[in-house]
């Protein structure tokens, strides 16, 4: 019997295919109110007036209320956004006032009849902008705002956060440097676009307890927001989370929680739904960081690489949310996976009049490997190197430090054999540029990729497992199911531990706050790793349990008992045994006298061994674990109009240990395509005063089948000596190397640097005349 | 010569069974399928006919129900995702694990399954000209392709 | 959700049809005709399209379908995009609307909806612009014949209360040549940067074209001038003289960009075009 490593069908399939699962927003009862929110139609405008006389007048209206009723800021890391706009609107798109009513249309009626008079202010469309002295300031009271020590705003400007890395002697690392690169990068915010749009309900019960429900990965951050931000007993809080149509990080956080208890508090706590429209789930809430880079990479004339400077310039959009924890993620691996003994780099989260970034695939990872996989492949054409060859050179390994000096581990996974392996998948040596007859070129690029958790250094997770009477056992754990299939994997796990058929493992599917054990978030990709150990200690704890009462029935120490196969039985005389069924929920002797009790097990985790960074220099070990792998993009392309398309996508990751590769290669492919789609065709347009253009699907591009590309997926194991049977996280991963491959086959089918994103072929094909 | 003003009574035949509604002129099919009768597998995902995820079949054709008003409906024979049980493609999606959030899974599956009935020997160029219709965002699409293919197998008998 | 209330009208024949729009006029009320409803119902979702009435086409049989007889074929104006492809006697036909949309849309978009919309591109009528159609148009007082090519400038003109009925092709042109291309901003799911239409026949070679201009257009000074002039080159250099407007620049496309991929994808056309005999 096994079940790790093997591609077990997820647990909620066929209600999936049968369209039986319920979303949060397929549930509705009579007794809901509806709310609807009215939004900015300026980028950066006073408000002058709201006039909410006439909406408050219409039928079905129960509340309307605007920004000056609800003198709150939110803000996971820095308070700087109110719920509704108050004096100010700072991005097109914000909430200016909120309305409740018996029906959706009656809200919605009412949203149309609030007026809002507005003075528009200078508009700030870039981070560069920002940055200019004489910019106009996004937020005055920068100084007022609650945050916590990590972050470092810099009130005065638009800066919400600097991280600084300065390891080595980045002058004397230029001065070791025979070939010196420069160069500036960038790409613009863009969204998520899951497919279910972020969805919460709120009621205040009698007893003044909160009940939410929410489209959200992060149910327990959520709750504990709650008390933050309203001062209400977290006990009093529930936060339940359903199904989720897709995350991407877009769901973590606040999202339309602490906003619709506020709606329900003002209809004398009566149940509130808040449904997001597919134009405000991609403006009015936050979506994927912009980013302005510079890099400056040094190397030996044999490749070694010396030295790195880098300015990373985030936007993060009107208000802060996770931007600012994004940017100091890309700072602490802003190298990439590569051996840098020198490196400089001040990573700023820029507030700009920009829709507001929260955490996206990748985090932080995805936008600083664009830089560095772009800038290994221009270092290499100085050098006339092979760009396979450069990362092969400079592939980080234990015993290797990173941008914070803190020591790769025994459990670092093996980078070099992804890079070669990715490079026999994509047939590197057979050419990475070749014109066929038609005169199209086929072209390869390479881009490596790790991550990190960025998260508190006490993340934490946990499980409880109970019994049922056949034997079977019930996996409770507060990680959400999103898609990644996190579910299915922990009940793969507990049925290995106790070496039964995985059928026998029921998963409670849906989270809540009140009932489940405490987890972090469903984030960072630490689910299966840490959800993963919190489930192992369980069972283990289940175990002694059996074990404890068995040892009593079988007349032995409980050493000698071992628990598999849905028995316990003596180790070396299997024969002497019971069914675990008879133990788990206490024995009961022929007599009638009944013992033990029913088994509960408990299972907890906490990060290791985990610092914050340095504040001047960043010096820590922020990273539970680093996940490792090497991506490479075939596409063909039209030199005459640069059209082109995406012929194959390569990854080899390690992943320590294989739990479900059905599932696992799903994580990859669909991380692939989403960046192949964001390099290629994604990216928000802003006119001059902010607004921005490509706010629904029609214009607002997503790869969709036509456009996928072949697949090439494989694993290297190197285990994670802390992970679950060796196992660590790899739902994001995919992501990140995909947009460096990608401008890197294009910039070398065409020879001309492409060093912006998205990469339409109208934008490749103005650069490559600009160039001559 | 039918006509509609305000709040009226329609009859919908839906998976085979006469349905009635109170509905507006201005209500969707999707707005009336979800919220009058309880029919949710079909999602709003955009309201604009771009995403795919309100696919319903319509005489067998499928149709973005967000941009279809509910009365147009009338005197055809509607399908959602509840209609089909246990039908090849379905059963492909799971054994092919085609969806991960599963969002946009009842709409591929109406557009796939009439795509099967149609053109049952759908080829690559076939299959894309009828799935570009719908996003997925979780998958690269290789899984979805894949279990089209399977039930293609699984419908003839192979 | 759309938040106006209208009332919904489903006539069974034309006179019906005409006689509704006409009364409803008469009360005051804003009536709009409605076949597929796609750009309708997006537009009144986003508020950009307000009305009081829908009249909506559908059930009035003799809009449905296609028929031949002996000066031609008829296409009813209700044949939704993919009943058109389908239809095979004019493949032609099929390929140019089969780049609309998406495939499931096009069960609804129908040739009447995407040549009468809104919307600046109309591809559907690139086909019939070449083929020198006649175009069915009724109103109060009847139906009538028109040449498309005379109907069309810029939109089709039709008077208050008047409505396409369907377009005859005269069976001549099944057998000219045809080819098109189509491009892109990114995704092929998406309105055209430029799709150029064209078909070679004993009067020599033919043009339409949508997505260039704010709308689409067929040029008989272009054409004069291609089938006059041998070299390509001379063409292309020449060729913006005879397109009627100034080409196009929004999000999708800058005009530099979108002139670039026109004078590819016409050199491309005439090449061809040299080709065949």
């Amino acid at each position: 019997m096994g079940s790790i490593g093997i591609s077990v069908v997820r647990r909620e399939a066929k209600d999936k295919v049968e369209g039986r699962l319920k979303y949060l927003n397929d549930y509705s009862s009579p007794d809901l109110l509806y709310g609807a929110i009215k939004t900015s139609t300026f980028a950066h405008a006073r408000i002058k007036s709201i006039d909410i006389s006439e909406a408050i007048k219409m039928p079905g209206v129960r509340a309307v209320l605007t920004g000056k009723d609800l003198p709150y800021r939110f803000g996971i890391y820095l308070g700087d956004k109110p719920p509704l706009a108050i004096d100010k609107v700072r991005y097109f798109g914000e909430p200016v006032a909120a309305v409740v009513a018996d029906s959706q249309r009656e809200a919605d009626d009412a949203v149309e009849a609030i007026k809002v008079e507005y003075e528009p202010l200078e508009v700030i469309n870039s981070p560069t902008e920002a940055l200019a002295e004489s910019a106009v300031l996004i937020h005055e009271e920068m100084d007022q705002y609650a945050h916590i020590d990590a972050i470092k705003p810099e009130p005065g400007t638009n800066i919400a956060n600097r991280t600084k890395i300065r390891k080595g002697d980045i002058k004397e690392g230029f001065e070791k440097s025979d070939v010196i690169i420069e160069e500036t990068f960038s790409f613009p915010p863009s969204d998520h676009v899951a497919m279910e749009t972020r969805a919460a309900v709120a009621e205040i019960l009698g007893d003044g307890r909160i009940v939410i429900h929410s489209t959200t990965q992060a149910p327990f951050v959520v709750k504990n927001l709650m008390g933050a931000y309203f001062g209400v007993d977290p006990g009093k809080v529930t936060v339940i989370s359903h199904a989720i149509g897709g995350g991407y990080g877009g769901k973590a956080g606040m999202q339309l929680e602490g906003l619709v208890y506020l709606l329900s508090k003002a209809v004398e706590g009566r149940k509130v739904k808040l449904v997001n429209t597919r134009d405000q789930d991609m403006i009015t809430s936050p979506g994927h960081i912009g980013l302005e880079a510079k890099i400056r990479l040094g190397a030996t004339k044999e490749g070694e690489l010396m030295a790195a400077e880098i300015l990373f310039m985030f936007d993060s959009g009107a208000y802060a949310d996770y931007a600012v924890n994004i940017s100091r993620a890309a700072a602490i691996g802003c190298t990439g996976p590569y051996r840098i003994p020198n490196v400089w780099c001040d990573s700023l989260c820029v507030y700009t009049n920009h829709p507001f970034a929260t955490a996206y695939r990748g985090f932080g990872h995805i936008e600083l490997a664009f830089v560095i996989e772009r800038a290994m492949d221009i270092l290499a054409d100085k050098l006339h190197m092979d760009p396979v060859e450069l990362r092969l050179k400079n592939a980080i390994a234990k015993g290797d430090t990173t941008p914070t000096q803190s020591v790769m581990d025994s459990n670092t996974g093996d980078l070099k054999a992804c890079i070669r392996r990715t490079a026999e998948m994509i047939g590197w040596n057979e050419g990475t540029r070749i014109i066929a007859e038609d005169g199209k070129i086929r072209a390869k690029g390479f881009g490596c990729l790790w991550k990190a958790p960025a998260m508190p250094t006490n993340t934490d997770a946990g499980a409880i497992i109970t019994f049922n009477e056949d034997g079977s056992i019930n996996v409770h754990c507060g990680v959400v199911e999103i898609g990644q299939g996190i579910k299915t994997a922990f009940a793969q796990i507990a049925a290995e531990k106790f070496g039964i058929d995985v059928d026998q493992v029921h998963v409670i599917m849906d989270v809540n706050t009140s009932t489940s054990p405490h987890d972090w978030a469903t984030a960072a990709s630490r689910g299966l790793m840490m959800g993963g150990r919190a489930i192992l200690s369980a069972c283990e704890d289940a175990i002694a349990q059996i074990k404890h009462t068995a040892a009593q029935v079988l007349k032995c120490p409980e050493e000698d008992l071992h628990v598999w196969g849905g028995r316990v039985f003596v180790k070396d005389e299997e024969h002497i045994g019971l069914p675990v069924k008879d133990v788990a929920l206490g024995y009961v002797y022929p007599d009638g006298n009944a013992i033990g009790g029913q088994v509960i097990g408990r299972g907890k985790y906490i990060s290791r061994r985990l610092t914050g960074i340095d504040p001047d220099t960043g010096k820590g070990n922020p990273a539970l674990e680093w996940t490792l792998g090497a991506e490479a993009v075939e596409v063909e392309v039209d030199p005459k109009d640069c059209s082109y398309r995406i012929l194959k996508a390569a990854c080899t990751m390690d992943v320590g240990k294989l739990i479900n590769p059905t599932m696992a290669r799903g994580q990859i492919m669909g991380g692939m395509a989403m960046a192949l789609s964001f390099s290629k065709q994604e990216g928000f347009e802003f006119n001059d005063r902010g607004q921005v253009l490509n706010r629904d699907l029609r214009s607002y591009k997503t790869l969709r089948i036509g456009d996928a590309p072949e697949y090439l997926v494989d694993f290297v194991e190197t285990p994670q000596g802390d992970g679950p049977y060796g196992a660590r996280g790899l739902g994001e991963q995919g992501v990140i190397g995909i947009p460096g491959a990608l401008a890197n086959a294009l910039s070398r089918a065409l020879g001309v640097p492409y060093n912006h994103l998205p990469l339409t072929p109208e934008s490749l094909w103005k650069k490559r005349r600009d160039n001559g | 010569m039918k006509s509609y003003k305000g709040y009226t009574q329609l009859v919908l035949r839906i998976n085979g069974q006469m349905r009635k509604a109170v509905v507006s002129p201005n209500d969707t099919l999707l707005y009336v399928l979800r919220e009058k009768l309880g029919l949710t597998g079909a999602k709003p995902g955009c309201e604009n006919g771009d995403c795919g995820a309100c696919t319903v079949l319509m005489d067998g054709k499928p149709v973005k129900s967000c941009i279809i008003l509910a009365v147009e409906a009338e005197g055809h024979e509607i399908t959602t995702i509840e209609g089909l049980k246990d039908t090849p493609i379905q059963r492909a999606f799971v054994e092919e694990s085609a969806f991960q959030c599963g969002y946009c899974t009842p709409g591929f599956i109406m557009n796939a399954h009439a795509m099967l009935n149609t053109v049952p020997d759908a080829d690559d160029h076939t299959i894309k000209e009828w799935l570009s219709s719908n996003i997925c965002r979780c998958t690269g699409y290789e899984e979805i392709k894949r279990a089209v293919a399977k039930a293609q197998k699984i419908a003839g008998g192979v | 959700m759309i938040s106006f209330d209208f009332e919904y009208y489903r006539p069974d024949d034309i006179k019906e049809a005409a006689e509704v729009y006409a009364q409803l006029q008469k009360d005051g009320k804003n009536p709009l005709y409605f076949s597929g409803g796609t750009e309708v119902i997006t537009m009144a979702r986003k508020g950009t399209l307000k009305f009081d009435a829908l009249i909506d086409l559908k059930n009035i049989k003799e809009m449905n379908g296609y028929r031949e007889d002996e000066d031609g074929i008829y296409f009813g104006a209700n044949m939704t995009l993919n009943e058109a492809a389908e239809a095979k006697v004019f493949p032609f036909i099929g390929e140019v609307v089969r780049t609309i949309g998406d495939h499931t849309i096009r069960n609804r978009i129908t040739l009447g909806g995407n040549i009468c919309g809104r919307l600046p591109y109309r591809e559907a009528l690139l086909p019939f612009l070449l083929y020198d159609a006649q175009v069915y148009i009724a109103g109060i007082n009847g139906k009538k014949a028109l040449p498309l090519n005379e109907a069309f400038n810029k939109r089709l003109s039709l008077s208050a209360g008047e409505f396409v009925v369907g377009f005859k092709v005269a069976g001549k042109f099944k057998n000219s040549k045809y080819q098109s291309i189509r491009k892109v901003r990114t995704s092929e799911i998406d309105y055209p940067l430029l799709h150029i239409a064209s078909i070679k026949d004993e009067e020599g070679i033919k043009i339409a074209v949508s997505g260039l201009c704010a709308f689409p257009f067929r040029s008989y000074e272009l054409e004069k001038y291609v089938n006059g002039t041998p070299n390509t080159v001379e063409i292309i250099n020449n060729v913006y003289r005879f397109i009627p407007a100034s080409v196009k620049e929004d999000n999708l496309a800058t005009a530099e960009y979108r002139k670039a991929l026109f004078e590819m994808s016409l050199e491309k056309i005439l090449e061809k075009w040299g080709e065949v005999k």
